[in-house]
């Protein structure tokens, strides 16, 4: 039998489902995003999430087996983000995943969602070379992890307040750009000249992050200044915030020998952020490694991924929704 | 016999147990706060087991669809739902609050912030659901007699209060505060009785399916919350009955008003076909909430109409598709079927909720379509059993193609120009 694990996600707003071979090569893949329901709220709104997630989720499944002109029985097992993530859309994903399993006679493996960032490199071609030093940047996760071979993770950064993703929308709301804050930020950066002076918080925290100082900053700015041109208070944010990830990056490189930088997570998508990720890696002599643009944001691809290291372990386990999930974790 | 696992997580207790037919063959609940506990599926897997079944055994599956525990109720109907989509079997959906119901009963439970969901039943049967504040639903469900709002009954001269009973009383109070509730009964003078329940279990889904207590089996069960039709008002509500009783509805309409009836039965289209005045010549096109359901109900989506529909809808287009043999009875032997997906969000809760509607205008042969209630009812020849006043309506019917011919045709021109249609067709 083919080898063919079904990747489920719904750990916050989008309902991810793909078919991923063990080598990172991608039969099939589908999102159906909620963007357009948070973007009346300016964010994820959880008990609309959880409700979305049931609505779409076996549709997806249905489309994905359908694109891939697969039946059930060519399934190997089911893989399904387990935490960490909003309660309400775990809870709906996993419960899903074990009914599918059930009704499918096939082992339902609980994947860590931060796991499945740290594979996303890996989705279409092999890229990652090990030790790696992974940035992960998202909505909601901001750390630094350096991971080996067999699947060992240290953390070595974390954000003490809010994650670089959250910033962003929140920075795009009080610019009035809408939900998802970040590509709107990064489009309208460009156009705008880095003149407001803005903090460049966490210097001294070692290689942890904090963003809800340089957010503060942004606030009180526009309350002082509120006909200061949008494009350029974007440019100075955006200015800040890469500036403080590409310095702990630098010296997280410098602490922990790497083979190369991994950069994942949803602010990966951020052009500005991969320039300067590829210019510090010219500078530190390690490799540059980045997700196809499709696999930074949430997808099933990553978790089927991260499934197979599961799999190979013999890790399976009931997929109890856990909100608490570190990076180090399985 | 009919093989069924009924799921009841809608609580801290989750139950599951199994039927054949009417009989229990196994049952088990757990408290899902338990360390030990692990998911529903193991409860489930256990009960199953116990019973020396497997899941490829089951022919149907029933669950508690809330309102209840926001997480724990998705956690249930989620499970149901992919074993159901896993083994081609169907759900039957329950609600908790007719579950917490047994004869007249005020069932409560509680919503997000200080707002329950309510179904008052009377004595003759007829149920009214509300969605809000505990003291407004209750003042809103037992209206004064000179149906005013309610006065403050007792002054600070003392003034006797009027005492009301309703019709076959006591009322039972079943579910989330009751205390409360039953202090606001007792002030509006209505007698009532604490049941001391606080939440379903498993033994009332057991219940309810003996007694056939409930809806048509569905491919996949949706959780009960405000947007849900039965707490969109009375009118939505009662349509939605008369609809599953076999009954016409006038409906409005993201364009004109229109006639419905469930699909799965015959005798309801007659009676449509002869509201119209008209005979029985032309097959109906039929409503969906999402084309998420059209493969479950064996119609094809060629990309063409993939494309309008993703285009246009939900709102004023239908595409005329093709239908294979996986479609149910009522559909089967058809040709084509016309499909819409309306925009006006009632109506889609109304079809989220008991599935496809067959839906067609509502005007008497050869007529114009009204744009209100009134003129359609005096132009009709009878009354449907359910009526809901949406307002004035638009006059123009939506846009008609032919997905099923090798080249999409236009076969009527409504609220989409031809122009936009053939845009979109050229991709």
């Amino acid at each position: 039998m083919a080898d063919l694990m079904l990747g489920i996600e719904t750990s916050c707003d989008d309902t991810g489902v793909a078919i991923v071979r063990p080598d990172g090569s991608v039969v099939a893949s589908a999102v159906a995003s909620q963007v357009e329901l948070h973007d009346r709220y300016g964010g994820v709104y959880p008990e609309m999430a959880s409700r979305a997630h049931v609505d779409a989720i076996l549709p997806t499944v249905r489309q994905v087996l359908d694109d891939a002109g697969l039946t059930p029985a060519d399934l190997t097992a089911i893989g399904v983000t387990r935490g960490p993530g909003l309660i309400g859309s775990l809870v709906v994903g996993t419960n899903s995943a074990v009914g599918l399993g059930d009704g499918w006679g096939l082992p339902v493996y609980g994947v860590n969602h931060l796991r499945g960032h740290l594979r996303s490199a890996d989705l279409d071609e092999q890229r990652v070379t090990y030790p790696a030093m992974v940035l992960l940047v998202s909505g909601g996760h901001t750390l630094l992890a350096h991971v080996q071979e067999d699947g060992d993770v240290t953390l070595v950064g974390s954000t003490r307040d809010d994650s670089v993703g959250e910033a962003y929308d929140k920075v795009a709301r009080m610019l009035g750009l809408g939900y998802p804050g970040g590509p709107a930020i990064d489009r309208l950066a460009p156009t705008g000249t880095p003149d407001v002076d803005l903090p460049r918080p966490a210097r001294d925290l070692g290689l942890d992050f904090s963003f809800s100082g340089l957010k503060s900053a942004v606030s009180r700015f526009l309350a002082a200044h509120p006909d200061h041109p949008p494009e350029n208070v974007a440019a100075s944010f955006v200015e800040a915030c890469l500036d403080v990830l590409v310095s702990k990056c630098r010296k997280a490189l410098a602490q922990h020998p790497s083979r190369c930088l991994v950069v994942v997570g949803g602010v990966a998508a951020s052009p500005q952020l991969r320039e300067r990720a590829a210019a510090l890696c010219t500078e530190a002599g390690v490799e540059l490694c980045l997700p196809p643009l499709r696999w930074s944001t949430d997808n099933g691809a990553m978790i089927g991924l991260a499934a197979w290291d599961y799999h190979a372990r013999g890790l399976q386990e009931r997929p109890r929704p856990d909100t608490s999930l570190t990076i180090a974790d399985w | 016999m009919t093989l069924t696992l009924a799921v009841e997580t809608s609580s801290r207790t989750y139950g599951v147990a199994l039927l054949d037919g009417d009989t229990v063959l196994a049952q088990a609940t757990a408290d899902r706060s338990d360390p030990g506990f692990v998911d529903v599926g193991v409860l489930a897997g256990s009960v199953i087991a116990e019973a020396g079944r497997t899941v490829a055994d089951l022919d149907r599956l029933a669950v508690d669809v809330g309102p209840g525990n926001l997480a724990s109720v998705r956690a249930g109907i989620a499970y149901v739902n992919a074993v159901a989509f896993a083994r081609g079997i169907p759900v039957v959906g329950l609600d908790a609050l007719a579950l917490l119901s047994d004869g007249p009963t005020l069932a409560l439970r509680l919503a997000g912030g200080s707002a329950v969901y309510a179904a008052l039943t009377r004595a003759d049967g007829t149920v009214a659901t509300r969605h809000g504040d505990l003291a407004v639903v209750v003042k809103d469900l037992f209206p004064t007699p000179d149906g005013g709002t309610n006065g403050p009954f007792v002054t600070e001269e003392g003034v006797e209060r009027p005492v009301r009973t309703v019709p076959g009383a006591p009322l039972r109070v079943a579910g989330a505060r009751r205390p409360q509730a039953l202090a606001l009964l007792a002030e509006l003078g209505v007698d009532a009785t604490d049941t001391g329940i606080d939440a379903p279990c498993v033994d009332d889904l057991v219940g309810a399916l003996r007694r056939g207590e409930h809806d048509a089996p569905v491919v996949s069960a949706a959780p009960l919350t405000e947007a849900s039709v039965r707490f969109r008002g009375d009118a939505w509500a009662a349509a939605r009955e008369a609809l599953l009783a076999g009954g016409v509805a006038l409906l409005p309409t993201d364009t004109v008003y229109g006639l419905a009836v469930h699909p799965a039965r015959r005798d309801a289209i007659d009676a449509l076909f002869a509201l119209k005045d008209r005979p029985r010549t032309r097959e109906l096109p039929i409503m969906v909430a999402t084309p998420d359901e059209l493969p479950s109900l064996g119609v094809q989506v060629p990309d063409t109409a993939r494309r309008l529909l993703g285009a246009f809808s939900p709102g004023p287009i239908t595409v005329a598709l093709g239908i294979d043999a996986t479609a149910p009875p009522w559909l089967a032997g058809r040709e084509e079927v016309g499909v819409r997906v309306p925009s006006d969000p009632d109506l889609r809760a109304l079809l989220s909720d008991v599935g496809a509607l067959l839906v067609t205008s509502a005007n008497a042969h050869g007529e114009v379509t009204q744009q209100a209630p009134e003129p359609i009812l005096a132009q009709l020849a009878g009354r449907p059993d359910a009526v809901v006043d949406g307002g004035t309506r638009s006059g123009i019917p939506s846009t008609v193609v032919n997905c099923h011919l090798d080249t999409p045709r236009i076969e009527r021109e409504g609220a989409i120009p031809a122009a936009e249609i053939e845009r979109v067709l050229r991709g």
